[in-house]
């Protein structure tokens, strides 16, 4: 299971596209539906709080070296409370696949396909997924050294090209209402972006202290990137647009117009996020399947690929449901279920690491 | 023409077996086989129950019904 090796550079283009995936495309409606003409500062917010949450989870990897994030939760918390723990985080990453993918088919079925079942278009991302799947972990980690590029290249353009449309009135005044909504705003999208995700995979990573400088790296340029997407989508759109659209980023992209000659540029952000979330998806598959091989100590996870792949299909078909049914949840509950499993397992973790520690060492 | 997706799958479920045998009797491994069949009799059922639009219980509402106590502490 340890056997590969991902290099740190690849290590950071993971947890950059699971940063920037999907959250580049919902996270700035609900940001500006909370914080108002705050929304910026409430993505530094957020921001912030995942380097916390990287902090966190970096040093229980030096408590733990050498074990993946389902290891270490049998490590701390004894076998079967540990098994008990994991099950937790696979039903977590199913919900979260499913749903990602349940995400994917409505967006584009809403604004672009609309001719297209849904579920044909979900049928052939996952499809991709399984392929990407059954080639390895190794060959996922290269396909990330080539996307990555375009990623920066497509960020870049947009941001860019959306420049000469900014009105800076619209984010005034500043903090109005305090910091409260500002920071209400920023724990919610925190809490979208599901870091740990890559403790599963630290320990298949070459050189952990550069590799977890990647990790610090690559949580705060995703989340630049994201502060600079809700940045425009307030400074282009205005609060009001920008909190009542349901995919802001997408209208922001319509916007924008170079000399009448460069225009209809949304699909560069189609493609940004399709790419970052490819990247989030198959992050998600193979946690699940890492998971599984170490929970259940299987000696290998390629024959769980296919009816895997079914459950986060039906997964998508009974969560994504219509808008108002998934705005709800994640207004309403997604973000406390998250924080469990972001931030209560890995706290009560540290602690029991550093209370075996000290026992330890009080033993010797 | 309209694709019926849900039998789609479920049809596509029925030959998994037969499609991962091979690998199966390679691994030499009752653990690996049991935790395939047992996931993919999951899979089987949840496809069928679709196909036949029986009611199934939601995830994203077993969520919330579990992290009710959490969302009445936090802001």
């Amino acid at each position: 299971m340890k056997t590969v090796i991902v290099e740190p550079r690849q290590f950071f283009i993971w947890t950059f596209g699971l940063t920037v995936g999907t959250s580049v495309l919902v996270i700035p409606s609900s940001l500006a539906m909370t914080a108002r003409e705050d929304a910026w500062i409430a993505a530094l917010v957020g921001t912030a709080i995942n380097l916390l949450m990287v902090l966190l989870y970096v040093v229980i990897s030096r408590q733990y070296p050498g074990m993946s994030w389902f290891e270490i939760m049998e490590a701390a918390l004894g076998r079967w409370l540990g098994k008990l723990a994991g099950g937790f985080y696979l039903f977590y990453f199913l919900i979260l696949a499913g749903t990602l993918l349940g995400n994917l088919g409505f967006f584009l079925t809403s604004e672009i396909l609309t001719e297209t079942p849904i579920e044909a278009i979900q049928l052939l991302f996952l499809a991709a997924v399984v392929f990407a799947a059954r080639l390895g972990i190794a060959a996922f980690a290269r396909v990330g050294e080539l996307l990555f590029p375009w990623i920066v290249f497509f960020s870049l353009s947009l941001i860019l090209a959306l420049l000469p449309q900014t009105e800076w009135t619209y984010i005034q005044p500043v903090l109005e209402d305090g910091w409260g909504p500002a920071l209400q705003a920023g724990f919610h999208s925190a809490m979208f972006q599901e870091l740990v995700v890559l403790m599963v995979f630290l320990p298949l990573t070459k050189q952990s202290g550069q590799t977890a400088r990647h990790y610090f790296q690559a949580a705060g340029l995703g989340g630049l990137l994201l502060t600079s997407i809700v940045l425009l989508s307030v400074l282009v759109l205005g609060i009001e647009q920008a909190a009542n659209s349901t995919f802001p980023a997408y209208a922001l992209a319509k916007t924008i117009s170079l000399g009448d000659f460069i225009q209809r540029t949304e699909g560069v952000l189609i493609a940004l996020w399709i790419l970052s979330f490819f990247v989030k998806t198959m992050l998600l598959v193979f946690a699940q399947l890492q998971g599984l091989q170490s929970l259940f100590r299987l000696r290998s996870y390629h024959h769980l690929i296919y009816p895997l792949a079914a459950l986060i299909l039906i997964v998508a078909w009974n969560t994504y449901l219509d808008s108002i049914y998934v705005a709800e949840i994640i207004q309403k509950v997604w973000a406390n279920y998250s924080f469990v499993h972001l931030v209560v397992f890995p706290v009560l973790i540290l602690v029991v690491g550093a209370f075996r520690g000290k026992r330890r060492r009080r033993v010797t | 023409m309209n694709v019926n997706w849900r039998i789609l799958l479920f049809l596509l479920l029925s030959i998994l077996p037969w499609y991962e045998r091979g690998y199966l009797r390679n691994l030499r491994s009752r653990r690996d086989t049991v935790l395939f069949v047992l996931l993919w009799v999951l899979s089987l059922a949840a496809a069928g129950a679709e196909w036949l639009e029986l009611p199934m219980p939601r995830p994203l509402d077993w969520i919330r019904a579990a992290s009710e106590p959490l969302t009445k502490l936090l802001p």
